[in-house]
Order: structure tokens, then C-alpha cells, then sequence
């Protein structure tokens, strides 16, 4: 006979804000992000490690959500797609996704930005390589990266054009 | 890569100072354009048709924002797990669920005798049943499903439900289906083997033909099935209400089509279910019918009264499949010595899985399309699709088509080499012509192929390259064409195929319902760019509703690629319907005939004197008062074009697109490992209505063609599929994917909406054989099965140069291999 | 089910020593999902080792470099004394998987998982590595990394894999891998070579293989092709030959073992030429 664990308190750094949720020990951040937080921006396709889908930020590092508990994660700086706006005004990946059409299905898109802000977030401007080694533990299956490259790099442009002026 | 302006969101306002931003975005650089042909009511071109620019829902979909089908969270929800055979063909002798149920938070558990209702996508072969009743015919096929109040009950529940089975020998391949000493899947009297459905076609003399041929070749060919497999795993939420009725949100293709089937399958009035389709998270065919998920929450909502859950798993996903068919091939093709096709005989042998699904279309589609890209005066086609114990296979895009393409792309570059042609100009010569019929009864409109070749070929430089390049480096070409929406509905109707309403807002905003189905293909941007250009508002003021059976007017759904032909039209014909009206009252404000109404950049205006002119609100207003609610609906149902034969209803379809690709790549000539260093795809895709969205869905296809050509498998052993993961199924990454450079060719077809064509499915179909033409340029061998691994090429070879230097023996004596762990 | 995060080893050799077969240990995670298995039994524990500093150093002495066990790749790859004494670690790991995998896959979970196809494995094994094995009650003991993934499972029940070391010598090493895509994946056969040279003579080779045998293994007829002589092409393609037959590689879905075992010399000659 096979019980669930009892549920333990959770405090959660997700998005700039403190949270907190009662889960079980065993659920995956993924899990909880999803289930627990409601934030269903990050996505799932296999649970395994093996798609990139559920990509999401720990300390400014991509990190595979399915893969981490989220009890381990409770003294870390998680961020999801929900975060990476600034109130109304776009994370310029994400500016460069929807312009350049690098979302089709959009599906696997919250994991690809959440990779690529980790990118373009570091000084320089990548090469395309650089981009195309960074996202390859992210599959698609809509756009063949094509333009997932081209907006990446758009991004990454336009921050290192702001800081600049800046 | 292509070198092209990106595209920007232009920020100018509208004369009327209307602050809400015009959208329409920058001209598309990478168009062949013909001399513009415009439509009476756009005497002055386009102002939203053609431009590049980002899709509709791209802002929604990377914040985050938007719901799919497993995003979905009800008050007091079930989560439900179905049970899966172990087995790959066997007799259920009993099913114990007594344990499971008394599993505490477990609510209900329900196995086939609950639902002992047959059923299928097609009307000709409803063999599946929503869970096995007695006989379980793939590893994977359901049996039972239990709704618990969280998944990892519902998951323990099936550790606790007993299953007795009486093992039948498993049909494990095509040959195996083919004998008459296995059990039949599905009891069939009139056969002692496990065939689903034999097509025997012959048009034209062919004997004749053959008899009149230089040179006749004959190969074998064979491609390998794949799966689709969208990142989004299939989802369904079914909710029961107190009013009794039934709303499921499912990540389907078809709304329309798992609207009927639940219908019938539970029994209740179609009235009383609504089914909505969310965001699709990527179907390409394989969320194009009803799945067993799908009705067994919707019956278990209503048995529980509380709302079900059901996400497959990634495992279950490769299970659900309806994925490319394997099929086997033989093909025949007489030719003059200057290479004119005198008759083709194709054979092919398709590998269907446990079920029908949409198995019988797919084994015309293997033939029928044949004639479509060149001349073949006489054509006789013989398909044959088997049962065989793995998930169904079902269409995958390019539906059938795909795997035919391979096979003769391959052969016509043998061909070309046999007789000393240029390959290129040899495919031009012998191509189609636009406006004509081909020997099965197919009619052409529209035609790019020609355009589509020159594109690619001269884009690459691909005379001065095939079979000058330095071994190990190699350039293939490959054509193709594919349909617009299939000409009839799968199941017999006189009604339309795609319906639209189109209602304007007295505040300029404008509403289209269209049954269509989203995942990602972009068909919201394509219904509000048609409708923008024909009322000459911005994109960005058509709100599209979709996907929703209650709201919405019937569209068949997101396959066949359909949508843009049938369902723009559609939509084309309710704005102009609406436009109508709206001429009519500012043509008696302006005091000049209707006809002399313009709509552009959001103003109404007289065409022969522009500064008479109103904002489209005031118009929209005017014509309110004048008319009543302005609400128009539209309909397409493509012209009768089905011959009078039987199986003449599938290949029909009102336009067909094409495609021509040149695959550049290395191979390395020690290991076989093959580097696809460029894709080139010339598409004719009618009119573009959007080029970023166009681009997009020829670099899709490309990739999903490159995966198909170098990496995909399905791979069974003792009656298992054995890599349901996406570790082991390879699909390309970023670091597999070439540079793609799509060209698009434009033809203005005069049936499709302000001339357009399909962009979704056709240009996949020449991608695999162009990168096995290359590698063959490459290697100066030929490989006839797909994927084109590396392993092959060496086999290639060390075939071609008759020996076996590569794979050699080794001779030290090695211990014998233990068992895999 | 029970959750624990030690911070000291002997903690967690006590927890593994008081639930034996029903502890879960947890390193990086890539292989959470099957640690998770939904509703493991209630009597089991989740040992969660990341809190456990002393296991995720990086430290040399005069002889050795040591590597704890949590020390992840994406760690190995960027780390200065990784790159100065051992750096066909660092390529070896920036070969693994994906960025994601990397930033959680740790040494540790290579070796103990044991796949024949390991990234870091063959690296370690043409260093020559060994390793520390722990359990309650002082009765530490040292293996090689190659014995240790040749064992299924690697370790005993109330095991756990310490400190990992790699002899500090002067040497030249280089590694293949063939894959059968290039992103998100293991290798289809690797070879790593790793030689020390007396002048323009090799002393001491290693030629390690993945993807070439039921565990990542040495090609011990490779090696003696390699001491004593002068490297060239043609003791490249000496080394090559007799390192696929050395190889004892299997027939799965990915390829062949015909093929695996041409890779397998073609791989070991580009290495020997890349040294």
C-alpha cells in the first residue's frame, strides 16, 4: 500500500514576489509552478528532461523544471515567462519572438524565451552558433529555428543598442 | 541565411487619429512576384495582403498568456489516467477494477463495457471503440480509465486494476499481415489476412504506354514511419453542467469532427455538447480525430458530474500516433529516350497499425497525386493498406503523399542520369501545365512549378554543382505538389466545408466566427488579414473567435491544408457581403455608384475622388442605421471536381501548390555522417497573404522534412515500440537544423482567396527526396529507404563500389554479446 | 515518503544505511522521473545530496586533481583546474546533452548511472580515474572509475560515490563522438585517448570507448598499439583497427554493431591523429 506524502509548506521566490503554497515533497517545480502557483505559462512536453519545454530561470540560469523538486528550489530566484515583462512593456525576446514570427503553435515558445533571455541577457552580441548551441536542448517542432535564431539575435541587438546609449 | 529586412511593427497612426497602432507591417522581400493581378474591389493593390509581420496571437503567446488545453483548471476537477495494454495483440479475458476502485480519492473507473460503441474518423471503417471491449491490438491501446481526485491517485488506481490476458500471435510488419495463418485484427470474412483495404486504379493505356518506352526502370522503395509529435502532449477538459450539458476544450484540429463523434458515441443530442478548441500546442496532422481520451472524460464527466482531466503522457502520445505510414513501394516508370513518361505502375504497401483512422484516404494519397507535378499520360495504381499490432497510423502532413514523393523524386533523378538530362531542366520539361487535366481526372489551375524549379536552382547555383562538386559534397533537387483542401468532406454532405460570420462593430472594430482550429499555422492572422483587406481596416481590428462549436459556423477543421482556401473564402465572402452593405450607404452619402467605393488604411472613400471620403467607423455606422446590425455570413464549398470513378473523391481539391527544393550537403565519407549545410524551397503559394507566416510555414515544413530524410524512426521489437521518448525519437535540434531560405512564388490562383494557396503541407514533400538526391550527388550512390542514416550511406557504398570496406568484418573473435540491459 | 536534504556525507551514510533498498538517492536529477516513480512507497526516502558541500568541490594537490561527486558539468566545463589538468573533461562535458542538462548533470550520476554510453565516463577513464566509495561505518575503499561502471548496479545499496580523482601528469588527450543528431543527445560510439609522451615516444596511453561495449571500456589492443611508438598515421590506423577489436559493441535501434565497431576505428584513428 503506497500513501501520498503530507503536503509541506513551500516558500517560493517566483517572479520578483515572496509565495507561498502547500505541496507535496515530491512535486517538481514544474509541477507547482503550474498546479500550485497557476502560472501555466511554462509548459510541458515530456517530464523527462528531454524537450526544453519547461525551461524556466534559477538564479538567471536555464534550468529544466521537470527536473528540479521544488522544495530545493525555495532559497533561489525563480523566474517564469509571467516574469519577464516589465508591466506592459515586452522583455525584448519576447518583442523580437512576435515580430520575427519565432512563436507559431506557441508551445514551446515559454521555454525558448526563458533560455534565450538568459542569452541575450549577458554582455555581447551572440553569434548565430553561440544561439544555436544555446537552444538546442529546446525542441520545436513548428519553425525549424529559423526565425527563433533570427529574433534571438534581433534581441540581443537591440539590448546591446540600449545599453549603449545607456 | 537570408539576408531580409526583419520585419517591424510600425507605430504611425491612422489619419482619423485613431491612436490604436496599423500593424501591417513591412514588404516581404523574398516574393517572385508575377505582374500584380488585382481583384475588381483592390483596383489600387493590397494594403494588408502580401506584407510580412507578426501573427495576430504572437503577443498572447509569449507572455504567457494564453490557455491551452491542459493550461485549463476547473473548480472541484478530476484528473483521469487511462490503462493501457501491455500486450500487443491479445484476448481480454476479465478486468478486476475492484481494488483500484476501493483506492482511497479514487471517484469512478470505467472500462469498454461501459461504452460499447464502434466508431471511426472515417464513416467507411469505424473499427475503435473509446477502451478495448474484448481484444487488445497494440501495446498501448486502451482498456480502461480512472478519474481520481489527483494524478497520482488516478496513477495508482492503475497499478491496482487486474487484467487477464490471452496472448494472439502479434502482426508485426507488412509481410506478416499479408499471411493467412495469423489472426485477423478485425474479423474480416471476405479475407484470411489482415488486409484493410485494397485500391486498384488504372487510367490511360498503359500497356501501351510501356510498350512505347525507350527505357522502362523499376525500383523498390521503402519509408519509414514517423510521428508527428507536437510538444504539446494531447489534452482534454470535460465539463458536465447541472443544465446536462456537455463542453469538452480539447487540443484537437477538428472541433467539428469530435463534435459528431462524441455525439454519437455518448449518446446525446450534438445540441447539448459544445466543443471548444484551445490554442493547439502543434498538430500536423496528429490531433485530427476524435481520441479515446477525449470520450472517455467526456463520459466520465458525465457519469461523475464533475469535471475530467485527461493529458497524455509523452509515452501515451506515441501511442494516440495516426502517424506517417510506412509504406513500401514499387514503381515503374517507362520513359521516351529524351525522358518523356510514357506510364508509371506504383505499387505501394502501406503498414496501418491497429486501426483505420484515416487509413483509407491515406492509401489513395499514396496514388492519387502522382500525376499532379508532371505529365503522366498512363498511370495505373495499386495500393494496399494492412492491419498490423502497433498504434494507428493516420496522416501526417503531406498526408500519403510524402512517401510517394520520395520514391519518385528519387527515380526521376536516375532517370535524368540513365539518359544524360539535366535533371532541372528535364523536371521543367516534363511539368505539369497550369489549366489542364491530368490522366486520373485531376484538375489544374494554377501552376508555379516551373517558377518554383528556376527559383531554387538559380537561388543555388545548382546547374554549375550536381555531379561537379568534390566527393563527399553533393546538391539534390526535388519537386513537388500538394492540395488545397481536399474537394470532398469525409463524410458525404451537400453542405459547405468552411462557414464564416463577419460582424461589424459600430465602433470599427470587426468579429469573424470561423470554425477553424489554431496550432500555430497561423490561420487567425490569415482570417484577419482577409478580412482587414476587404473591409480596409487593420489587421489589428478583426477579432477572430474560432474553434468553438456553439459559436462558431462548421469549419471541417485544420487539415488537408484547407484552412486558407476554404475557410478564407469563407470569411472572404461574409466581409464581402458586409463591405456590400457598407458601399451601399456611403455610395448614397458620396452620391456615386457603389462600385465606386474604396476601402483602405481604416476610411470609406469615393475611388474617383478621394477626398470624399469618412472614417470606416462612420461608415460602419452609416451603414447600421441604414441596414440594420451588420452581420453577413459566407460560406465555400469547393466546385464538383471528382471524376466518375470509384476513389476519384480523393486527389480532387480546387487548387494544388508547388514546391521545388535543393538540399546542399556534406557527407563524410569515413563515418556516413551527413551535414545538411542548406535548404533552399521555392513554394508557389498563389498570392502570399502574409510572407512572415508563409516563411514560416516552408522553414517548418523543411524541418520536419530534414527530420524525416536523416533521423525519424519507429522502431518495434517483441510487439513494442521501443523509443516513446523524445530522447530516443530524434527529432532535429538547433544544431541539426540548416540555414533555410524560403522563396515565395507567386501564382494569384483565381478560385483561392485574393488568389492564395496552401503553404502548410506541400513544402515538405520535396525536402526528403532533394537530400537524398544530394547525398546520392554526394556519395555516387543511391539509398532507397528513409531515414538516410549514416550506417546506409557506408552500406551504399560499399554496394556501389562492391566491396565491403567499410562495414568490414572484423575477425578477432569477440565473446558473445550479453543481453541489453 | 520521506524527504531528506543531509549536509554532511556521514548523514547521508546514515540514511542510506537505515533505509537500504528504499532510499532514492537524488544528485543533479536528471533522472528525477524515475527517482519520483509518483507514490514511492511510504517507507522510502528521497536523499537529496545537493546540500552536501563537501561533495561538490573542485581542489588539487601536487599529484591530483579531486572532483566531487555534485560537481556538475556545466561546472567541469568552465572550471580553471578542470581546464589546466584535465581538459578532456571539460570537452567531454560541454558535449553533453544540452545547456540545461549540463547545468544539472553531475559527474557523480555519469559514473553511478553507468550507461555505456556515458559523456564523461570515457574522459575519465582515459585519465585513469578512480574514485572513493562510501558507506556507514569507515569503510571507504577506492576503484576505478572503468571496474565501477562495468558493475550493475555500480554501487551496493548503502553506497554512496565519494570524491573522484584524476592523476595530475603532463599528457596529450583528445576525444570523438558520433551522434546521431547533434543537439540533446548521447553518444552513438565515443572514443577518448589520453597519452603520456617520453619525447616523441608514447609512454602510457588510454584509449577509452562508449557506445562500444555493455559499459564504457578501455581498448587494451589500442593502448599496446600506441606505447612505444612514434605517432603517425599509420600507428593511427594501427590503434584504430585494434581498438574495434577490442570493441564488443551490440545491434540496438540506433545502429548496427557492424557499424558501431567501424566507428569505433575510424573515431580512434581521427583521436590518435588529433593528439
Amino acid at each position: 500500500m503506497t500513501v501520498a506524502p503530507e503536503k509541506i509548506l513551500l516558500r517560493l521566490h517566483v517572479n520578483g514576489s515572496a509565495v507561498q503554497c502547500a505541496a507535496h515533497p515530491n512535486k517538481t517545480l514544474l509541477e507547482v509552478l503550474r498546479e500550485d502557483l497557476n502560472l501555466t505559462g511554462t509548459k510541458h512536453g515530456c517530464e523527462m528532461g528531454h524537450c526544453g519545454a519547461c525551461t524556466v530561470l534559477v538564479d538567471d540560469e536555464p534550468v529544466l523544471s521537470c527536473l528540479a523538486l521544488a522544495i530545493e528550489a525555495q532559497e533561489h530566484e525563480i523566474r517564469t515567462v509571467e516574469g519577464l515583462a516589465d508591466g506592459p512593456k515586452l522583455h525584448p525576446v519576447q518583442q523580437a519572438f512576435a515580430e520575427c514570427g519565432a512563436a507559431q503553435c506557441g508551445y514551446c515558445t515559454p521555454g525558448f524565451l526563458m533560455t534565450a533571455a538568459a542569452l541575450v541577457e549577458r554582455p555581447g552580441v551572440p553569434t548565430n552558433a553561440v544561439i544555436r548551441d544555446a537552444i538546442s536542448g529546446n525542441l520545436c517542432r513548428c519553425t525549424g529555428y529559423e526565425k527563433i535564431i533570427e529574433a534571438i539575435a534581433l534581441a540581443a541587438r537591440r539590448m546591446e543598442e540600449a545599453a549603449t546609449h545607456a | 541565411m537570408r539576408e531580409q529586412e526583419l520585419p517591424s511593427v510600425s507605430t504611425a497612426t491612422n489619419p482619423d487619429g485613431d491612436a490604436r497602432p496599423l500593424t501591417s507591417a513591412v514588404e516581404a522581400s523574398s516574393v517572385l512576384r508575377r505582374a500584380p493581378q488585382y481583384p475588381p474591389d483592390k483596383p489600387e493593390g493590397f494594403s494588408v495582403v502580401g506584407k510580412a509581420g507578426p501573427k495576430l496571437d504572437s503577443f498572447t503567446r509569449v507572455t504567457g498568456q494564453d490557455r491551452f488545453a491542459d493550461d485549463i483548471f476547473l473548480p472541484n476537477m478530476l484528473f483521469g489516467k487511462m490503462l493501457r495494454s501491455t500486450q500487443a495483440h491479445a484476448r481480454i479475458l476479465r478486468i478486476d477494477t475492484s481494488k483500484a476502485l476501493a483506492l482511497p480519492g479514487v471517484v469512478a473507473i470505467v472500462t469498454g463495457a461501459d461504452i460499447p460503441v464502434r466508431y471511426g474518423i472515417l464513416p467507411s471503417s469505424p473499427d475503435e471503440m473509446v477502451m478495448a471491449l474484448d481484444t487488445v491490438r497494440y501495446v498501448g491501446d486502451p482498456i480502461a480509465c480512472v478519474v481520481a481526485d489527483d494524478e497520482l491517485t488516478a496513477e495508482e488506481a492503475l497499478a491496482l486494476v487486474q487484467v487477464e490476458y490471452e496472448p494472439l500471435p502479434a502482426v508485426m510488419s507488412i509481410d506478416e499481415a499479408l499471411r493467412t495463418d495469423l489472426p485477423q485484427l478485425h474479423p474480416n470474412p471476405r479475407r484470411t489476412n489482415n488486409i484493410h483495404k485494397e485500391v486498384h486504379l488504372e487510367f490511360g493505356d498503359v500497356e501501351a504506354g510501356f510498350a512505347s518506352a525507350d527505357r522502362i526502370f523499376e525500383d523498390e522503395y521503402f519509408f519509414e514511419g514517423t510521428t508527428h509529435a507536437p510538444i504539446e502532449q494531447h489534452a482534454v477538459m470535460a465539463q458536465y453542467g447541472a443544465d446536462q450539458k456537455l463542453t469538452l476544450w480539447a487540443a484537437t484540429q477538428t472541433p467539428h469532427y469530435l463534435h459528431r463523434i462524441a455525439a454519437a458515441v455518448l449518446g446525446m443530442p450534438a445540441s447539448q455538447i459544445r466543443v471548444i478548441a484551445p490554442p493547439v500546442g502543434g498538430g500536423f496532422g496528429g490531433k485530427t480525430e476524435p481520441f479515446a481520451h477525449e470520450l472517455a472524460a467526456a463520459f466520465l464527466a458525465r457519469k461523475t458530474g464533475r469535471p475530467v482531466k485527461i493529458t497524455l503522457t509523452r509515452q501515451e502520445v506515441f501511442y494516440a500516433h495516426r502517424g506517417r505510414h510506412p509504406v513500401r513501394f514499387k514503381l515503374k516508370t517507362g520513359v521516351k529516350a529524351d525522358g518523356t513518361i510514357t506510364a508509371i505502375h506504383l505499387q505501394s504497401w502501406l503498414d496501418g497499425g491497429a486501426y483505420g483512422s484515416y487509413g483509407v484516404a491515406t492509401t489513395y494519397y499514396t496514388g492519387a497525386l502522382t500525376t499532379v507535378t508532371y505529365k503522366v499520360p498512363a498511370y495505373k495504381f495499386d495500393g494496399c493498406r494492412v492491419f498490423t499490432n502497433k498504434p494507428p497510423c493516420g496522416p501526417k502532413r503531406g498526408h500519403g503523399t510524402t512517401q510517394p514523393r520520395f520514391a519518385l523524386e528519387n527515380q526521376l533523378d536516375k532517370i535524368a542520369d540513365a539518359l544524360g538530362l539535366d535533371a532541372a531542366e528535364y523536371r521543367k520539361r516534363i511539368a505539369v501545365d497550369p489549366n489542364s487535366t491530368t490522366v486520373n481526372g485531376l484538375r489544374v489551375t494554377s501552376c508555379g512549378l516551373r517558377e518554383c524549379i528556376d527559383a531554387a536552382t538559380e537561388r543555388t547555383r545548382y546547374k554549375e554543382k550536381r555531379g561537379k562538386l568534390a566527393r563527399g559534397r553533393g546538391i539534390g533537387l526535388a519537386a513537388s505538389s500538394y492540395l488545397c483542401g481536399a474537394g470532398l468532406p469525409i463524410y458525404w454532405n451537400a453542405m459547405p466545408q468552411s462557414g464564416a460570420i463577419v460582424k461589424v462593430d459600430r465602433g470599427g472594430g470587426v468579429t469573424v466566427l470561423s470554425g477553424t482550429s489554431e496550432c500555430g499555422q497561423g490561420s487567425t492572422s490569415m482570417l484577419a488579414a482577409i478580412i482587414a483587406e476587404t473591409l480596409g481596416v487593420d489587421p489589428s481590428d478583426v477579432s477572430v473567435c474560432y474553434g468553438d462549436t456553439d459559436l462558431t459556423p462548421v469549419d471541417l477543421g485544420s487539415y488537408s491544408s484547407r484552412v486558407t482556401f476554404m475557410a478564407g473564402n469563407a470569411a472572404r465572402d461574409a466581409a464581402s457581403k458586409a463591405r456590400h452593405l457598407i458601399a451601399q450607404s456611403a455610395a448614397e452619402r458620396f452620391g456615386v455608384g457603389p462600385d465606386r467605393v474604396g476601402f483602405a488604411g481604416r476610411r470609406v472613400f469615393d475611388l474617383g475622388n478621394r477626398e470624399r471620403s469618412m472614417t470606416f467607423i462612420e461608415a460602419a455606422q452609416l451603414a447600421e442605421a441604414r441596414w440594420g446590425t451588420i452581420a453577413c455570413v459566407g460560406s465555400y464549398t469547393p466546385p464538383k471536381l471528382a471524376a466518375e470513378y470509384k476513389g476519384s473523391g480523393v486527389g480532387p481539391s480546387p487548387a494544388y501548390s508547388y514546391s521545388a527544393a535543393v538540399a546542399e550537403v556534406a557527407v563524410d565519407l569515413e563515418t556516413g555522417e551527413i551535414t545538411v549545410e542548406k535548404i533552399t524551397l521555392a513554394h508557389d503559394v498563389g498570392r502570399c497573404i502574409n510572407a512572415t507566416n508563409v516563411e514560416g510555414q516552408i522553414e517548418g515544413g523543411v524541418y520536419m522534412g530534414l527530420g524525416e530524410a536523416l533521423m525519424e524512426e519507429w522502431p518495434f521489437r517483441a510487439g513494442e515500440h521501443k523509443i516513446p521518448n523524445l530522447l530516443d525519437y530524434k527529432t532535429p535540434t538547433s544544431l541539426d537544423t540548416p540555414p533555410i531560405e524560403a522563396i515565395i512564388v507567386e501564382t494569384d490562383d483565381k478560385e483561392g482567396p485574393f488568389g492564395a494557396k496552401e503553404a502548410g503541407q506541400g513544402p515538405l514533400n520535396p525536402v526528403i527526396p532533394a537530400i537524398a538526391n544530394a547525398v546520392a550527388d554526394a556519395i555516387r550512390a543511391r539509398i532507397h529507404s528513409t531515414p538516410i542514416t549514416p550506417e546506409k550511406v557506408l552500406k551504399a557504398m560499399d554496394a556501389a563500389s562492391g566491396t565491403t570496406l567499410r562495414l568490414k568484418k572484423v575477425t578477432t573473435p569477440s565473446k558473445p554479446s550479453p543481453v541489453p540491459v | 515518503m520521506q524527504y531528506y536534504e543531509p549536509n554532511f556525507i556521514d548523514e547521508a551514510l546514515v540514511l542510506l544505511d537505515r533505509f537500504g533498498t528504499n532510499a532514492h538517492v537524488l544528485a543533479g536529477g536528471t533522472r528525477l522521473r524515475f527517482a519520483l516513480r509518483r507514490g514511492v512507497a511510504a517507507d522510502a526516502a528521497l536523499i537529496n545530496l545537493k546540500r552536501i558541500a563537501d561533495l561538490g568541490r573542485i581542489e588539487d594537490t601536487a599529484s591530483d586533481l579531486w572532483i566531487g561527486p555534485l560537481v556538475t558539468a556545466a561546472a567541469l566545463r568552465r572550471h580553471v583546474l578542470v581546464g589546466k589538468h584535465a581538459p578532456l573533461l571539460a570537452t567531454t562535458a560541454a558535449s553533453l546533452g544540452a545547456a540545461q542538462l549540463q547545468t544539472v548533470a553531475t559527474i557523480g550520476g555519469n559514473i553511478v548511472s553507468a550507461d555505456p554510453a556515458a559523456d564523461l565516463v570515457p574522459a575519465l577513464i582515459a585519465y585513469s580515474a578512480d574514485a572513493e566509495i562510501l558507506s556507514a561505518g569507515d569503510c571507504a575503499r577506492i576503484a576505478t572509475v572503468e571496474d565501477i561502471v562495468s558493475k550493475r548496479p555500480a554501487l551496493q545499496g548503502r553506497e554512496l560515490l565519494g570524491r573522484i580523482r584524476v592523476p595530475i601528469a603532463p599528457h596529450r588527450a583528445s576525444y570523438q563522438k558520433m551522434t546521431t543528431r547533434r543537439g540533446l543527445e548521447m553518444a552513438l560510439v565515443s572514443v577518448a585517448v589520453s597519452c603520456r609522451m617520453g619525447g616523441a615516444v608514447v609512454a602510457d596511453a588510454r584509449v577509452a570507448l562508449a557506445g562500444a561495449a555493455p559499459s564504457v571500456v578501455r581498448a587494451r589492443g589500442a593502448e599496446r598499439a600506441l606505447i612505444g611508438s612514434r605517432l603517425s598515421s599509420e600507428v593511427a590506423q594501427a590503434a584504430g583497427e585494434r581498438a574495434a577489436a577490442d570493441a564488443d559493441p551490440l545491434t540496438d535501434a540506433r545502429a548496427s554493431a557492424a557499424y558501431r565497431r567501424a566507428l569505433v576505428a575510424t573515431l580512434t584513428q581521427r583521436a590518435v591523429m588529433e593528439l
